[in-house]
């Protein structure tokens, strides 16, 4: 099977904007949610405004799937 | 149907005599929450037959605790009328099973303690069985006793002491369960002394100056045994006596509580009022469709002698959403967030509607619709029905129908595309990767231009013109910028992008003009956009994960019955696992686009429950 050289750079452009975004999401969501834990521990009652702030820096890693498939859609790959 | 239920503030002023009728007909009626009156009157008091009642509630309440509930299969109950108060209060006082019940509690709890006491003695006298010790005879103006339970050093320390102090005793020593027990008699004047010698030392002292011990430790416990036999059946005759009036009187007993409970409340709440000499006046706020029927029933009640009025003082009134039994979790989920204030719109039939597409495009798949609605089903069944997991439960109910209906519409049936649904196959997550991501920016788009469209309406109604005007430029902004950026990249609609362009521009630049947080906003309206393609990511990852899970382990009889009912039992775990997968983020996913994405646009949030005056009854009606 062979590659196209610009087909392996754009699939690996894709990898690193998805792993970019994991890596960014994964960081704050480490801190946001030891935070949430502290909270809930507290006020058990919170648990909504916890839950609410743990997801937000998923969009990060959204983001980085949008552009991988951008990316991808650009290459002809899928 | 985008606005929580109208209320309206009102004052009733009526003669002194008539209190107690118009606090009946507004518990019974259940539709006003009672508020403190700002006018600069008198406060009123609590009724005058409050401590009656109280006093006898007491009474009940505690009778009630002793008593079992009869089983009742059908959890039916066969209401009984609550009676009038002067009745109320004589029947109760009639009622000697209450007193008894009361009585025989106080007689059990006396024979338990007593019995405690003998076990105590028993104990003690176990200790000294072996010794020929007459307790009884143990009374001397020269000699003293004490009893040790001590290990053998300092058994043999003491005795040591003993003999160096040159106390006059005498001790006798026993073993009874590996422990070693000491008796001793000695010299009364020494008791100092002795005190002195013993404290250092870890012994435990035995009490044998307790009233049980007065005869020959044998003769003792069998006398504490037979006292303790016959105490404890008369606690059996008396638990007995308790479960016969349970049975046959519980269900009397706890609507008589029930009703004393609700004169209680009825007489307590008049503090809440204002009074004159010879009026008082109740104020508070009640939905707008129950004031006629609110006024009819007092005006009723008083022979017409009581008025209400409306009060507009501007206050914020308290919220109350309405909506059919089906939907009314969903309430219960956007108050968890945060409940609309009653001037602000209710996003909540909207919240519904995008909350179900969401989900059912995130899960998408017909076989874990169907799993999602058994389990579901069952957890609504297993919790009380005012509980969060009841709540969770019903929304799953409900949003399990979306995903077997997009489960349909995109043929995927536990990630198995079957060939007889292809003609019906709308949404094609594997093989249109660039119409689904379009699709989900432009639901995006929908729901962010509707948020903004309410922040339009909630701005205007406030009268703040400036930011509602803000609001309608940032629609345009939405709505001629995709015109523009599809058109550029996609050729939709038109390849001619100027105008759309030059709209977005002016626009923009009306909206900088009028607002600067509306401006700081410009980013997100990009962000949030964009942020809906998760909807597409998470429908994509679960569909790839269910037909991986069909490709590595479907199970095959060609192999051999081992190995397949080892694949079956895999495929039905990596398939349950992605399913709660899929459930649980969808949920999250679905609620946070709502809640970040949309309500941001428009929603304040922070409004007060309306909690109105009523009594809540099982066992009584009225």
């Amino acid at each position: 099977m062979t590659i196209e050289l610009a087909a392996a750079v754009a699939a690996i452009g894709a990898g690193l904007a998805i792993t970019g975004g994991a890596i960014g999401t994964g960081m704050v969501q480490a801190s946001v949610g030891s935070a949430g834990i502290g909270l809930l521990a507290e006020k058990p009652d919170q648990i909504g405004i916890a839950m609410l702030f743990l997801v937000i820096p998923e969009t990060l890693v959204i983001f980085g799937f949008v552009i991988a498939v951008l990316i991808l859609l650009g290459a002809g790959i899928i | 149907m985008l606005r929580t239920v109208p209320m309206q503030k009102i004052r009733i002023v009526a003669l002194a005599g008539n209190k107690y009728q118009i606090i009946r007909e507004l518990q019974q009626m259940g539709v006003i929450e009672i508020k403190r009156s700002g006018l600069g009157l008198e406060d009123d008091e609590v009724l005058n037959q409050i401590t009656e009642v109280s006093e006898l509630l007491v009474k009940f309440r505690s009778a009630l605790s002793f008593l079992k509930a009869p089983k009742n299969k059908n959890n039916k109950i066969k209401q009984v009328q609550q009676l009038e108060q002067a009745e109320l209060l004589k029947r109760c006082k009639a009622t000697k099973e209450v007193e008894e019940i009361n009585s025989l509690v106080e007689k059990k709890r006396t024979l338990a303690e007593h019995v405690k006491g003998l076990e105590s003695g028993l104990a003690s006298a176990a200790l000294f069985e072996d010794m020929n010790v007459d307790f009884g005879k143990l009374g001397s103006k020269g000699l003293a006793f004490r009893a040790f339970i001590a290990d053998p050093a300092s058994t043999s320390k003491l005795k040591h002491l003993i003999s160096e102090k040159r106390i006059r005793s005498e001790i006798v020593e026993s073993r009874k369960d590996n422990k070693l027990v000491l008796f001793l008699a000695f010299d009364a004047s020494q008791r100092n002394a002795l005190d002195e010698i013993v404290q250092p030392l870890s012994m435990e002292e035995v009490d044998i100056t307790e009233g049980n011990l007065n005869a020959k430790p044998k003769d003792v416990i069998l006398k504490l045994e037979k006292e303790k036999h016959t105490e404890l059946d008369e606690i059996k005759q008396i638990e007995h006596r308790l479960a016969k009036i349970g049975e046959e009187h519980y269900i009397e007993i706890a609507g008589l509580a029930e009703m004393l409970d609700s004169e209680y409340d009825r007489s307590q709440i008049s503090s809440n009022f204002k009074k004159t000499e010879h009026t008082f006046v109740v104020e508070g706020w009640v939905p707008k469709k129950n004031m006629q029927e609110l006024y009819r029933r007092i005006k009723n009640a008083t022979k017409q002698k009581c008025q209400m009025e409306e009060i507009n003082d501007g206050e914020l009134a308290p919220t109350l959403m309405s909506r059919p039994r089906l939907f009314s979790p969903f309430d219960y989920l956007v108050g968890f967030y945060s409940l609309p204030r009653s001037d602000e719109i209710d996003p909540t039939w909207f919240f519904i509607l995008s909350f179900l597409v969401f989900y059912g495009m995130m899960v998408s798949d017909f076989g874990y619709g169907v799993m999602s609605l058994i389990f579901a089903t069952i957890l609504v069944r297993k919790f009380p029905e005012e509980g969060l997991m009841n709540s969770v439960a019903r929304v799953w109910q409900l949003a399990s129908i979306p995903i077997m209906v997009f489960g349909i519409l995109s043929n995927q049936f536990f990630g198995i595309s079957l060939a007889a649904f292809k003609g019906i196959m709308f949404i094609d997550w594997i093989n249109n990767v660039p119409g689904l991501l379009t699709l989900t920016i432009l639901m995006g788009i929908t729901q962010i231009v509707v948020g903004l469209a309410f922040g339009f309406v909630n701005k205007y109604r406030h009268h703040e013109m400036k930011l509602a005007i803000s609001k309608l430029t940032s629609i345009i902004v939405m709505i001629a910028g995709t015109l523009a950026v599809g058109g550029g990249l996609f050729g939709f609609m038109s390849s001619n992008t100027m105008p759309a362009t030059v709209i977005t521009i002016v626009a923009a630049l009306i909206t900088v003009a009028l607002s600067g947080i509306e401006a700081v906003e410009f980013t997100n309206l990009i962000t949030h956009t964009l942020s809906y393609t998760r909807i597409f990511g998470f429908g994509l990852a679960s569909i790839i994960i269910a037909s991986l899970i069909d490709k590595a382990f479907t199970p095959s009889l060609s192999g051999g019955i081992i190995p397949f009912i080892l694949f079956a039992a895999l495929f039905l775990l990596l398939h349950m696992m992605n399913m709660l997968l899929s459930i649980f983020e969808g949920i999250v996913q679905a609620a946070r686009l709502n809640f970040i994405e949309f309500f941001s646009k428009f929603y304040t949030g922070g409004g007060e429950k309306f909690e109105p005056y009523h009594f809540t009854r099982r066992y009584t009606k009225e």
